[in-house]
């Protein structure tokens, strides 16, 4: 993860929101301000400072991941398993660790068993990755030439694979 | 909730006395498509079908020719009660397919997925898909879903689906 200088010498916004995390996800102070979906999600926790470059993108991500993890109780399906709060945590842990650069956005969706799921699928490439509060995601990929991927048990911590890297920014 | 192992034999029936028999190859499926749930912006997502269905629970769907109109509407109309995230859901209609184009899904020529008749009291026209091998890894569950997706692209109305019926 890249050190900016530019969001350090930035005050925080409210009193206590000092730096943190983001359910899960390192925030830039400055973003606290604009953000209240995930002003309400903050936790005091390790900082770590993104490039300017990082927000536009991954932003969106965070507070999509923010508002479905707000879902009122009376807005759920009745029948479908909730994803566990470990599961939000664990998606917002992914996502920070996406590439700025990244060409096309995932859609960000719950299953009706608990998943977080996100599917990107445009410009002939398929990816169908999600987290169920494991610690880790599994994900299968495939490019417009037919190649495929599959990917168990990866923990949420690790750098993201090559192979989906290299689909996401080319 | 106990992990039970589901019948996967595609010519008997799950609830003998109840069911109208093993689902054909010629029978049209139904399944009921809402949005933001299923599909947005007018593509269906991966979640709309869960991992957890495919292995355990079914996929539901609905035998056209077993099951009334007003089921459906009744199903959907359940659905669409409820807002989502401050908006109302919308129906997408229901996507059709038939039976044979589950079953003649197949990767190195193994067949993936099996269409099991599993009517209830309720819905004698209930049927479920499931994995064809429910032993697989995630990943490998994950690209078999994305091979069963496309068939709920094609969606029709309630009305269209049900017409000269």
């Amino acid at each position: 993860m890249t050190t900016s200088a530019f969001t350090s010498s930035i005050a925080p916004p409210g009193a206590g929101l000092d730096s943190g995390r983001l359910i899960g996800v390192s925030m830039p102070r400055a973003i606290h301000t604009s953000m209240p979906l995930a002003q309400s999600l903050y936790q005091p926790g390790t900082r770590t400072i993104q490039p300017i470059t990082w927000e536009p993108v991954i932003l969106p991500l965070l507070e999509r991941l923010a508002e479905l993890r707000s879902t009122p109780v009376c807005d759920r399906w009745p029948d479908a398993d909730w994803p566990f709060e470990a599961a939000f945590q664990d998606a917002g842990k992914f996502t920070e660790r996406l590439p700025g650069s990244m060409r096309v956005r995932p859609h960000i969706s719950l299953a009706d068993d608990g998943e977080v799921n996100f599917s990107w699928s445009q410009d002939a490439i398929q990816i169908d990755l999600g987290f169920y509060g494991t610690g880790t995601f599994s994900f299968f990929a495939r490019d417009s030439s037919g190649n495929e991927w599959f990917g168990d048990d990866i923990p949420v911590q690790s750098p993201l694979p090559a192979e989906l890297r290299i689909l996401l920014v080319r | 909730m106990p992990c039970q192992t589901p019948h996967l034999d595609e010519v008997t029936t799950a609830t003998p006395g109840i069911s109208p028999g093993p689902v054909r190859d010629d029978e049209s499926l139904l399944r009921d498509m809402i949005n933001p749930d299923h599909v947005v912006d007018g593509k269906v997502r991966s979640a709309a079908i869960s991992l957890r269905d495919l292995k355990e629970r079914g996929f539901s769907v609905n035998r056209l020719d077993h099951v009334t109109r007003g089921f459906v509407e009744r199903t959907i109309g359940q659905r669409l009660a409820r807002p989502f995230q401050g908006a109302n859901r919308v129906s997408e209609g229901v996507a059709i397919f038939a039976a044979q184009a589950v079953r003649e899904i197949r990767d190195n020529g193994k067949q993936m997925f099996v269409v099991i008749d599993t009517a209830t009291e309720s819905n004698t026209g209930h049927a479920s898909i499931y994995l064809s091998d429910i032993r697989v890894n995630e990943s490998r569950a994950r690209g078999m879903r994305s091979r069963l997706l496309p068939l709920l692209e094609n969606r029709l109305s309630v009305a269209e689906a049900f017409a000269g019926r």
